[in-house]
């Protein structure tokens, strides 16, 4: 890449944020930033280990401005950084971050399970991509595959950022298929008890259960 | 929903873009044209149509469609061509409700279809079996159910999902387009299942499969009776 864009980006990043990425601390930068949760920590160790001959200085300017955008939900510069991130190994948090905007931003349901489902070929197990998987598979009338995915979902929670949350609303998409779907109540029921046993203080899931026992 | 409003016989209606208005259009031609009518003595007019292989029969039995500002989609859509009978045909077709707010399909993202091709030696065997099997891209309907479209039920029922949609989203605000295509996917998903008098208290989805069933096996029938070869049947 020409040197000029790669003063530019460390410029831009000195300016915008007040931090100086250099080739000593750029790997320990990107690192604070995705510290949390710990799973996602441990992804980007193995990652960058992995991948240390393939990544530079300017992979770790893209990746911070990235995870600006991507904080700062500013989608032309989520989409532009992606673009120029594209020439490096691809990663789960820029395919994740991809895969929302596709869904929540565009509507693009089918744009957005394929970028879910490259998330979860990079983590497998990934409690995230499971649970949107879940969910798109939902929006598209695939209630086997949704089905599926929020299973996983549900067994893997303790890979997601709120991992409770995931696994009470894992539990309780599942009941809403098998209510709808299987019209199996007696299973529905069962699944909601277990989503207000991990997140009590859940109205969706209370208001299901007082729907099934009218 | 962001300004996207359409007209459809006897009132408003409001969905997120465009391309589903224009959709509902292309769904209401297609199960029109499978709705027997006393003018084509009982037949459909895709089966008049195909005997004809020619509109102006159809045309002249219900001479208000060409006065319809939805003439321009009719004659998009026909007449019916030897392509209508090819796989290739299933991406020309909406899908019917259960698909209104899916992107145009091309067979490219036909994930499916391109394993079976480079699985089996013979192509028509592929066909064959992709035909029957439950597809993603059309919300698990099989293609030879989308390819047979829907009928007067489906009609009926999509005028009720755009009723249901729009007192839903009356007044409501969105922030992106994914916000308003993911609320109408919800509302869609959620009246699917939900008893309705139009299908005899059937669920929608269960309804609309039945009587695509219904609809393909009438196609089916005709098409032989006529010689016609399909990859469909």
């Amino acid at each position: 890449m020409p040197k000029n864009s790669l003063q530019r980006y460390l410029a831009k990043i000195k300016n915008d944020y007040g931090t100086s990425l250099t080739e000593e601390n750029y790997r320990d930068i990107i690192l604070e930033e995705l510290k949390s949760p710990p799973s996602l920590l441990d992804y980007f160790k193995d990652f960058m280990e992995n991948n240390k001959t393939k990544l530079t200085l300017e992979w770790g300017c893209l990746m911070f401005l990235f995870i600006k955008a991507d904080e700062e939900k500013y989608v032309p510069d989520i989409e532009k950084y992606y673009k120029l991130l594209e020439r490096y190994p691809h990663n789960w948090f820029i395919e994740i971050a991809m895969a929302e905007l596709q869904l929540r931003y565009y509507g693009n349901l089918f744009k957005a399970k394929d970028g879910f489902l490259k998330g979860l070929e990079l983590k497998p197990d990934d409690a995230h991509c499971h649970y949107n998987l879940g969910y798109v598979y939902h929006l598209l009338g695939v209630f086997d595959k949704s089905f599926e995915h929020y299973e996983k979902a549900a067994i893997n929670y303790q890979t997601a950022n709120r991992p409770k949350e995931i696994k009470a609303r894992s539990l309780h998409n599942l009941a809403v298929i098998k209510i709808n779907v299987e019209h199996d109540y007696e299973g529905g029921e069962r699944l909601l008890k277990e989503a207000l046993a991990v997140m009590p203080k859940y109205p969706e899931a209370k208001r299901a259960l007082k729907q099934i026992r009218w | 929903m962001r300004g996207r409003h359409g007209r459809l016989e006897l009132f408003d209606f409001s969905l997120p873009t465009k391309e589903s208005v224009e959709k509902v259009i292309l769904i209401q031609i297609e199960c029109n044209l499978n709705i027997p009518s006393p003018e084509l003595n009982d037949r459909t007019p895709y089966e008049d149509i195909v005997i004809n292989k020619s509109v102006s029969n159809f045309f002249n039995a219900f001479p208000f469609i060409k006065k319809m500002p939805t003439f321009k989609y009719y004659q998009r859509m026909l007449p019916l061509s030897e392509k209508e009978f090819a796989y290739k045909s299933v991406y020309s077709k909406t899908g019917g409700v259960l698909n209104i707010f899916n992107p145009k399909i091309r067979e490219g993202v036909d994930s499916e279809l391109k394993k079976l091709f480079s699985q089996c030696e013979d192509e028509k065997e592929a066909i064959r079996t992709w035909k029957d099997a439950s597809s993603e891209l059309w919300s698990n309907l099989p293609p030879k159910l989308v390819w047979a479209c829907g009928g007067k039920i489906e009609g009926e029922l999509l005028l009720d999902f755009l009723q249901y949609l729009t007192r839903k989203v009356r007044r409501k605000e969105f922030d992106t387009l994914g916000d308003s295509m993911i609320t109408a996917i919800k509302y869609l998903r959620e009246w699917q299942f939900i008893s309705n008098e139009i299908c005899s208290g059937m669920a929608p989805v269960n309804a609309i499969i039945e009587e695509r069933k219904e609809i393909y096996e009438r196609k089916s029938a005709f098409l032989q009776e006529m010689l016609i070869e399909t990859d469909f049947v």
